[in-house]
């Protein structure tokens, strides 16, 4: 494994970048399907399009999150690296991270509630899944732009 | 951004012995972007981190940071 502290902090953050990036596609094909559905254009190429799209960034989220937790992994296994890559910028950022998974769940909560208003919505799962997706990747983006501009 | 109460003085012992901050990584042992949030009192360093900068300029601790809360020391 290679131990240059440089060289595995890049590719934390690229991990995290591409992880953020398929998360940002995923949510606003997810909100397309279902506003398809309610137009019945699920069935339809250009819903099966959205599905595909829907499969490919889940698999790009996964395989980020795959080796992204391999790679925490490896650095958890030696306390040189753990010192040098979990310190107390990333420990700290980590915790108020937490603070944007709350929010980021919170307004997808309000905006279901919100379009509940407008439009019949029947699926609880849809709803518990993407305030679940939504928070987590509200914690991923905020932890990674502030990574980025400290 | 709020002011750290801790001043350093990284950046003139980098100037003394002409490292870049990626040298000063490289010695430390972290990345460049630890280096650069110490340096810019963007976060306060854990004790160990503090002991290393200072053992790789080859200074005590107290020759790179200094506490900045406005309490007069005793020196």
């Amino acid at each position: 494994m290679n131990t240059d502290v440089e060289f595995l902090d890049q590719q934390r953050m690229k991990f995290l970048k591409w992880y953020l990036i398929g998360f940002a596609i995923f949510m606003v094909l997810m909100l397309t399907r279902h506003f398809f559905r309610l137009g019945g254009l699920n069935s339809q190429p250009i819903g099966n399009a959205v599905l595909v799209g829907l499969l490919l960034t889940l698999v790009l989220q996964v395989i980020c999150v795959t080796r992204s937790a391999l790679l925490e992994r490896d650095i958890h296994r030696d306390p040189r690296l753990e010192v040098a890559l979990n310190n107390e910028l990333v420990k700290s950022l980590v915790t108020q991270s937490w603070i944007a998974a709350y929010i980021g769940a919170s307004a997808m909560s309000l905006f279901f509630a919100i379009t509940w208003s407008f439009y019949p919505i029947c699926d609880p799962v849809t709803i518990a899944l993407s305030t679940i997706i939504a928070g987590a990747g509200a914690s991923r983006a905020y932890f990674y732009f502030r990574y980025k501009t400290s | 951004m709020r002011e750290m109460p801790l001043k350093n003085k990284i950046k003139v012992y980098r100037a003394i012995n002409d490292w870049t901050q990626e040298e000063l990584a490289k010695r430390v042992y972290v990345t460049r972007k630890t280096i650069n949030t110490v340096e810019n009192g963007k976060f306060i360093p854990s004790a160990y981190l503090a002991l290393k900068i200072a053992r790789a300029f080859g200074v005590t601790v107290e020759d790179v940071f200094q506490i900045d809360d406005g309490i007069p020391t005793d020196e």
